[in-house]
């Protein structure tokens, strides 16, 4: 067991006018994870301190917070690899609901603008529709995203505008534009390239390294670039 | 809004702000072109080259230069499809080979006045 | 606010969302759920999901037909089980045109997977029948179904705690919802209600289940005079990462992986001669628990090892990227070098709201129906799993009876009532609400929480007897008073985490109980139930379903025959 000192931002805009700095020192055992350190604090010493969580091993996506400057999973942050002192924010660039929470409707809202669905009109064979390995080798990556808002929140273009789409929403444009088996290229190509769309992305490769499941979003974004160029010499040749 | 700072957004900040500086320093650049024309004032100016404020000016353009550039190239290349994992190191290529050649080329800039 | 619909459907995991696809064809949906829809627990299932589509060798509908009545012990009821696994084939190849990115064969097809006590030609050998999409299945059909309900114009209600499901003179008329951010009260008046929360795997002190695994939906439908069925069937997963109960999927071990104990032994050799390591669940948390209890845990510790390096590099990198991950991540142990440690975890609720093929919900063991009131997923017992789940069959039963729920759900609005949920029982919710936040006491939920957590982990898991689940019965008592006295420091409207914490837990306790006098009115063993008093099985007095009905503080029993079919009680050998 080993004492560290959390220090949280907190806020209930509902409350309060400004957000406040509150320190916590919380026993720890070296194999525990950040989130615990959060629960031990809400159960023992403050029941209003206020985040989201539900599967603790990093795979739904609810415990993303600025964790030492950082974005990340609680849940998948162990203690023992972190200094004694540990500052915890909210997630930037979007509204504080309450502490750790935010309000991550626009970020929700961008994803559907690209039409997030795999779209195939043509009559389906009896059994599945065939994809070749590399073919699904396409898209494995951009599948692992678990819409947790790490990357957009850690986008520099997204603080200073809003209405770019972000890395979030292009990762899943891609994931259903090199889809073998999706049949709405043209419309959903035509959804991205805009300027608060694909070529507001200035390769600032922050959401690689906010993203806690290590997806090289910006690789995907640039791939997509390629593709719509390459896309619009062959539409004016 | 404070965001950790890491190689990738440094140099996209390094990028912006010489991307800024060197515009800016395009339009003195013109007008002082116009002075061509006029012998007295070419003269005037040509001597304003000696003072060494001028001089460090001189090399700070040259270091702005170099940075938009080098790191102009490394998007290109990123662009073009090297690999992301390689997007720091790319970084500090373009570091470490932009200070090598500015600090070639701006020793006959300063080389008198050091 | 007052919102009326068609269908209301509690839960957006894939019973719940499979169910919105069906019904919105024919009507208004609301889904209704306490997460965020992608967040729900179904995205945590790794291993994949069952159907004899035989894409990588011979298999069929009736081979996996009698794997699960062998599995379920011969208490999952056989005409059900003929459905899902009939269906299994078309519901997989639609859920692939729906978009799941499947992982793949060398031909394109759908790739599959060997997994515990599935088998080729009635017991023979383990047979490859797992669909995956790597080890991250959940997260791939989830997202998959919930993309889809998105051009269907399906309402999503995000961040909405269901404190009531109004039942009156036999009929469902909604649900009445907390909405979290604002804590304001939300009437949904429905034609029909579809009950598809999930487990309730955080009754238990280690389990694989998320925080919101709470089985609320449970506990209201049990206090509103409902039955629960078979609760006392909770399973065990052989395999959680020791001291955090971060599960590993048993398709590790359908692809080569091992369980060893300290002597190095593959001791599942003994345990099942025919099968080894992929004996189904109960029988491997069983053998561990037993290598342990004989000494011969790791280090003469409580665990055992799982070793993967014995899968080569590359399968493991493919296939299992998430769980090397974990391993790296949470152990510190690269799993393609060093065994694993691991040890059972609360994984699985075969028991729950009892409903029929098509998830009418039952109000008596007789059969009787609630008007406009369904369960699917984890929550229903319908009952395909019996004592026993096999691996990949659960995500086969949310898509196979979620869609079924959908059609009948579907075909019952059109000609019944929507439901007027009155005023009175809106402020008995908003009086719950009102008085949890205002009772005063000494206790902390924190407290009580895990001593109810810890006490079901020791008295009723893999191993139980009469004693301790006596024990138990009063300790939850015990429980059951102190939680009258917890305080909440969290008196806001605003996303008041600690209210709904109060709220679940008292969800938690009542479930506890139910799951513990089940488990003592059971005199024999069967599957996950396993008693040290009475260790053999018992065709002849407990060959039935449990029925468990409230009666004051106490639990009330009566029973259900077995539907049998095809497959008569057998000895159940691997
Ligand atoms: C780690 C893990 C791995 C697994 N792997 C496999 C596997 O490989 N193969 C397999 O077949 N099965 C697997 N399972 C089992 C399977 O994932 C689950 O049984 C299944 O996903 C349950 O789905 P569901 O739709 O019933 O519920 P869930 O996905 O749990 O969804 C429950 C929903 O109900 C909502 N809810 C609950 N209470 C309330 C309330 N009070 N108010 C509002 N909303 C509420 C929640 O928000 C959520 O949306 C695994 C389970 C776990 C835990
Ligand atoms: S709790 Fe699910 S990602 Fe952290």
């Amino acid at each position: 067991m080993k004492t560290y000192n959390f220090k949280i931002k907190r806020f209930n805009p509902s409350e309060e006018s400004s957000p406040q700095w509150q320190e916590f020192s919380v026993q720890m055992d070296p194999m525990e994870r950040l989130l615990d350190g959060l629960i031990k604090i809400k159960d023992n010493s403050d029941g209003t301190l206020t985040f989201r969580r539900s599967c603790a091993h990093g795979i739904c996506g609810s415990c993303a917070m600025k964790i030492n400057g950082k974005n990340g999973l609680a849940c998948q942050t162990l203690i023992k690899n972190m200094p004694e002192r540990i500052t915890i924010e909210p997630l930037a660039a979007y509204p504080v609901i309450k502490d750790l929470v935010v309000d991550m409707t626009q970020f929700f809202m961008k994803s559907e603008e690209v039409l997030p669905y795999l779209i195939n009109a043509e009559t389906p064979p009896e059994r599945e529709r065939l994809q070749s390995k590399d073919e699904q080798q396409k898209i494995l990556e951009s599948i692992t995203c678990i819409m947790c808002g790490s990357c957009t929140s850690s986008c520099p273009t997204y603080w200073s505008d809003k209405e770019y789409l972000g890395p979030a929403a292009l990762l899943k444009a891609y994931r259903f534009i090199f889809d073998s088996r999706d049949r709405a290229f043209d419309e959903r190509l035509g959804r991205i390239i805009h300027a608060q769309g694909l070529w507001r992305c200035h390769s600032i490769y922050n959401c690689v390294e906010a993203c806690p499941k290590e997806i090289d979003i910006t690789g995907h974004i640039t791939e997509l670039k390629r593709l719509a160029v390459k896309n619009f010499f062959k539409r004016n040749k | 809004m404070r965001y950790r700072l890491r190689a990738g957004s440094f140099a996209w900040m390094i990028q912006r702000i010489s991307g800024v500086a060197l515009t800016i320093y395009i339009f003195f650049h013109l007008y002082y072109l116009s002075s061509l024309r006029d012998p007295v004032k070419f003269e005037l100016l040509r001597k304003l080259l000696d003072d060494p404020f001028v001089k460090f000016g001189e090399a700070g353009l040259l270091l702005l230069v170099i940075a938009h550039s080098f790191n102009g190239i490394r998007l290109i290349l990123l662009d073009m499809g090297v690999p992301t994992r390689m997007q720091k190191t790319l970084f500090f290529i373009a570091a470490l080979t932009g200070g090598i050649i500015f600090f070639i080329g701006s020793w006959p800039i300063l080389g008198g006045i050091l | 606010m007052i919102h009326q619909f068609d269908t209301v459907i509690i839960g957006s995991g894939l019973a719940g969302l499979r169910a919105a696809i069906e019904a919105a064809k024919y009507g208004s949906v609301a889904v209704l759920t306490k997460l965020f829809p992608t967040r729900s627990h179904s995205t945590s299932a790794q291993g994949g999901i069952g159907a004899a589509l035989g894409n990588e060798e011979p298999d069929s509908p009736e081979w996996h037909l009698y794997d699960t009545v062998k599995g379920s012990d011969y208490l999952g009821d056989q005409d059900a089980i003929e459905i899902m696994c009939e269906d299994a084939i078309r519901t997989i190849v639609e859920l692939e045109h729906l978009g799941v990115p499947f992982s793949r064969t060398t031909e394109g097809k759908i790739a599959q997977r060997r997994f515990g006590g599935h088998t080729r030609n009635f017991g023979e050998a383990p047979v490859r029948r797992a669909c995956y999409s790597a080890d991250r299945t959940g997260h791939a059909v989830l997202s998959a179904l919930y993309e889809q309900c998105k051009p269907l114009g399906i309402n999503f209600f995000s961040e909405f705690h269901v404190l009531d499901i109004v039942i009156e003179n036999n009929k469902c008329h909604g649900v009445i919802a907390l909405q979290i951010e604002n804590g304001e009260i939300h009437v949904f008046n429905a034609k029909s209600t579809l009950v598809a929360s999930g487990g309730y795997g955080k009754v238990f002190k280690t389990t694989s289940n998320a925080f919101a695994s709470t089985g609320d939906c449970l506990s209201i439908l049990f206090n509103a005079g409902l039955p629960l069925e078979d609760m006392e069937f909770f399973q065990f997963h052989p395999t959680g990462l020791y001291g955090l109960g971060i599960l590993i999927t048993e398709g590790v071990r359908g692809e080569g992986g091992v369980l060893i104990n300290v002597q190095s032994e593959r001791f599942m050799e003994r345990y099942a001669p025919a099968i080894k390591d992929l004996a189904p669940r109960d029988m491997a948390s069983r053998a561990i628990m037993t290598e342990i209890k004989e000494g011969r845990g790791i280090d003469g510790k409580d665990y055992v090892h799982l070793d993967l390096t014995r899968i080569p590099n590359q399968v493991l990198s493919e296939r299992f990227p998430e769980i090397t991950t974990f391993c790296k991540i949470y152990m510190g142990i690269d799993p393609s070098e060093k065994p694993i440690p691991v040890l059972p975890t609360a994984h699985y609720a075969m028991g729950g709201i009892p409903t029929d093929a098509d998830g009418r919900v039952l109000n008596d063991e007789k059969a009787g129906v609630i008007k406009g009131l369904y369960a699917a997923g984890e929550c229903a017992c319908v009952s395909v799993h019996g004592a026993n789940r096999l691996g990949c069959n659960s995500l086969l039963d949310t898509v196979v009876f979620g869609r079924r729920a959908g059609i009948a759900m579907a075909g019952e609005n059109k000609n019944a009532e929507r439901g007027n949920i009155h005023r009175d029982a809106i402020d008995n919710a908003a009086s719950l609400i009102d008085l949890t936040i205002k009772r005063k006491g000494d206790q902390r939920i924190g407290d009580v929480r895990s001593e109810l957590q810890t006490d079901m982990m020791d008295l009723c898991s893999v191993f139980r007897n009469e004693q301790g689940l006596k024990e138990l019965v009063s300790k939850i008592s015990i429980i059951e008073d102190k939680a009258e006295h917890i305080t909440l420091k969290d008196k806001s409207k605003i996303f008041n985490t600690e209210l709904l914490d109060a709220i679940e837990f008292g969800h938690l306790i009542n479930l506890s109980k139910v799951i513990a006098s089940s488990a003592l009115q059971r005199e024999e063993s069967r599957g996950a139930h396993f008693r040290d008093d009475f260790p053999q099985r018992d065709d002849a007095d407990w060959l039935k379903h449990t029925f468990a009905f409230k009666k004051e503080r106490v639990v009330e029993f009566k029973h259900k025959p077995v539907k049998i079919t095809k497959f008569q009680p057998e000895e159940r050998k691997y």
